[in-house]
C-alpha cells in the first residue's frame, strides 16, 4: 500500500521514528537513550506528525527482538496515536528493517538472547524463513554460522553476539519498516493490524525462585 | 456527549499488576472506571512478576481504555486532558500508561499529566460517591491528615491543599498491606493475604495472643512491622494451625496489633497538627476492623473522618483521574518529555 505512513523503531537504544509517504521518506530522526525512550521519543513525534498533516495512513511499530521495555514503549505509543487518529497500527519484526545501504535478498539476523542462549535467523526476500525465531547455544550457533557462511551477517546488538567474527553491528530502521509496510498489500496489512500487537518474546519471563537456605532458616 | 456535561479527563494507571482506565468530569464525577485485574495471574507466583505484569498491560491496555470511554459514553474529542500514573511503581509498568497517556495527548494536541500514585490515593477520600450531586468543579480538598494504607506504602501526611503535603511519619520497614500478606503467607492463606486475614479475624478473639505495638510514644509517628512479623514467626510453632479457631484467633490479634498502632497515630498526628478531618486511602482501608476502629476513634475524638469508598481503595485509575481533575483545575499540566520514575514522592 502506499499513502502516509508512520512507523517506530524502539527495540534498541538507537531509536527512530519515520514518516514515509508516497514512496519518499518525508520524515526520520533517530534518538538514543539508554534507559528508556519515554522521554525521548515524543518530540520527533509530534515533528512527524506535524509533516503528515491529517494525511496519516498507518502506523508500525517494530516489535523487536530487543529491549522488550522498549519495544512496548513505541507499541504503547502507536496505539494511543493509531486509536487517537483512527488508523490502524500493525506490528512488523526489527530484523526485517537493518540500516544498511542496501538490504541483501539473503542475510542472516542475530543476537545475544541472555542466559547463555543465542538467536540466529536467516532473512530472505523480506521475511523470516522460519516461523519462530530459534534460539541456541554457544556450540550450535557457532554450527549455524560455518553453515550459513555465504550470506551477510548482521546483529542488532551493540557488539557481536559471542564475540564471533564477521557479524555486522547495524542499528534496526524505522524507514526500513515503513518502506516494508508500504509494500505490503491492504489484505496483509488488515490482517496484522487485526493480531495482538506484542514484542517478539524470545522466552518466556524469567521467575527467580526464593533461595531454598534463606527459606529454611526463616522455618 | 451531554451538551451540558462538564468536560472530561482520561486517566490510566499501570503502576502495579492492574490495568486501569478512568473518565471522570472536572466536577469529580467518576464515569467510568474499568480495571483488568491481573491478581489470578499472579496468584501462582505468590506475589506480583513485573515482567509478567507488563506483558499483560501492553495486550491489554488499549482495550481497557476503549472500554471506559464506552462506559462513559464519550468520544476522544471530549477528553480536554490525559493524566497518567508516573511513579511510584514497577518501571516496566508505569511506561505502558503513561506512554499511551502521552501519545493520545500529542494526537489531540490536549493537555497531559503525570500524577503521582500516592497522590491519586490521598485524595481519594473526597472522591464523590456514585450519585452524589456535582457542582461545576470539583469542590476544594480540605486541610486534613492523611493516612495512605497499602501493600507499598504507609504513610502520614499533612495536607494543607492540592500539591501541598508535608510528610508526618511513615513505615521504616514492611508497609502495613505487606505484613498482612507476609503474615498470611506465614500462615499458609492464600495470595492476597491481606483480605483472607481480615475475613478470618471476624470469627477470631482479638486478644487471643498478645502481639507487640511498635513506637508508641507520644510524638512518634513512624512505624514499624517487622518485630510484629517476627513475634508471629515465633508463635507458629507452638501453636496447631490446623486448627480453624486458633487460626482465626492469630488472624484477629495480629490484625488488631497493626490497627491499634494505625489508628492511634492517625489520630493523634491529625490532633498535633490541628486537623479536624481525617483521610483514609489505600488497599489496607478496605479492612473493616480498621473502618469499624477509624469510624469509633474519630467519633470519640471529634474528628471528622473521610474513608475512601472501597471500590476506589485498590488501584484504579479513578483516583489518579480525580487527583488529574484537582492538579488541572490548578493549571498544572507536564511535558511529553517527563518520564517514569519508579521510586517518586510525594513531597519536594
Amino acid at each position: 500500500m502506499s499513502a502516509c505512513i508512520l512507523a517506530l523503531e524502539t527495540s534498541t537504544p538507537q531509536g527512530q521514528v519515520a514518516l514515509w509517504q508516497d514512496g519518499v521518506v518525508r520524515y526520520a530522526k533517530a534518538f538514543s537513550s539508554q534507559r528508556s525512550h519515554n522521554s525521548q521519543l515524543f518530540a520527533p513525534l509530534g515533528e512527524a506528525l506535524e509533516v503528515c498533516g491529517g494525511a496519516l495512513d498507518l502506523i508500525v511499530a517494530g516489535t523487536g527482538p530487543g529491549s522488550y521495555t522498549g519495544v512496548r514503549i513505541g507499541i504503547a505509543a502507536a496505539q494511543g496515536l493509531g486509536w487517537a487518529k483512527g488508523v490502524p497500527v500493525i506490528g512488523l519484526c526489527s530484523l526485517l528493517a537493518p540500516e544498511v545501504e542496501e538490504v541483501p535478498d539473503r542475510y542472516v539476523m542475530c543476537g545475544d538472547a541472555r542466559r547463555g542462549l543465542f538467536y540466529a535467523v536467516q532473512i530472505q526476500r523480506g521475511a523470516l524463513t522460519v516461523g519462530e525465531i530459534p534460539l541456541m547455544g554457544k556450540d550450535d550457533f557457532a554450527r549455524f554460522q560455518e553453515a550459513h557462511r555465504e550470506v551477510p551477517w548482521y546483529t542488532l546488538d551493540a557488539v557481536s553476539p559471542a564475540g564471533v567474527e564477521g557479524v555486522a553491528p547495524v542499528r534496526p530502521s524505522a524507514v526500513g519498516l515503513a518502506r516494508m509496510a508500504a509494500g505490503l498489500s491492504a489484505e496483509n496489512v488488515a490482517e496484522r493490524a487485526a493480531a495482538a500487537l506484542e514484542p517478539v518474546y524470545l522466552s518466556a519471563p524469567f521467575i527467580t525462585k526464593a533461595n531454598p537456605l534463606r527459606e529454611r532458616q526463616k522455618t | 456527549m451531554s451538551g451540558s456535561r462538564p468536560p472530561c479527563l482520561l486517566a490510566l494507571e499501570t503502576s502495579c499488576d492492574e490495568t486501569a482506565a478512568s473518565v471522570v468530569t472536572t466536577a469529580g464525577e467518576v464515569l467510568s472506571s474499568e480495571v483488568a485485574s491481573q491478581i489470578e495471574i499472579h496468584r501462582a507466583y505468590g506475589g506480583v512478576v513485573p515482567e509478567v505484569a507488563s506483558r499483560n498491560h501492553i495486550q491489554v491496555m488499549r482495550l481497557v481504555c476503549e472500554q471506559a470511554m464506552q462506559s462513559a459514553g464519550v468520544a476522544l474529542p471530549d477528553i480536554s486532558a490525559f493524566a497518567a500514573t508516573s511513579g511510584p511503581g514497577l518501571v516496566s509498568s508505569l511506561l505502558i500508561g503513561s506512554t499511551m497517556a502521552k501519545a493520545l495527548a500529542l494526537a489531540e494536541k490536549k493537555p497531559f499529566l503525570a500524577i503521582n500514585h500516592l497522590e491519586g490515593h490521598l485524595l481519594s477520600p473526597f472522591m464523590q460517591k456514585p450519585g452524589e450531586a456535582a457542582g461545576d468543579t470539583a469542590a476544594p480538598i480540605p486541610p486534613h491528615l492523611a493516612l495512605i494504607v497499602s501493600g507499598g506504602h504507609t504513610m502520614l501526611m499533612n495536607v494543607r491543599g492540592v500539591g501541598q503535603y508535608d510528610l508526618v511519619g511513615r513505615t521504616r520497614d514492611d508497609a502495613a498491606g505487606e505484613a498482612f500478606d507476609k503474615v498470611a503467607k506465614m500462615l499458609g492463606l492464600p495470595y492476597p493475604g491481606g483480605p483472607e486475614i481480615d475475613r478470618r479475624a471476624r470469627h477470631g478473639r482479638r486478644d487471643a495472643y498478645e502481639f507487640p505495638r511498635s513506637m508508641m510514644e507520644a510524638g512518634n509517628y513512624e512505624f514499624s512491622f517487622s518485630g510484629l512479623k517476627t513475634a508471629v514467626l515465633y508463635l507458629l510453632p507452638k501453636i496447631d494451625l490446623t486448627d480453624e479457631g486458633t487460626m482465626n484467633d492469630v488472624c484477629a490479634s495480629f490484625q488488631e496489633a497493626v490497627i491499634e498502632v494505625l489508628v492511634k497515630k492517625t489520630v493523634n498526628a491529625a490532633r498535633q497538627h490541628g486537623q479536624r478531618i481525617i483521610g483514609v486511602s489505600g488497599g489496607v482501608s478496605c479492612n473493616h476492623r480498621l473502618r469499624e476502629r477509624f469510624t469509633e476513634r474519630c467519633a470519640k475524638a471529634g474528628i471528622e473522618l473521610r474513608l475512601t469508598p472501597p471500590t476506589y481503595s485498590t488501584d484504579n485509575a479513578a483516583m489518579i483521574a480525580f487527583a488529574a481533575v484537582h492538579r488541572h483545575l490548578t493549571g498544572y499540566q507536564s511535558p511529553l518529555e517527563i518520564d517514569v520514575d519508579p521510586n517518586l514522592s510525594l513531597v519536594g
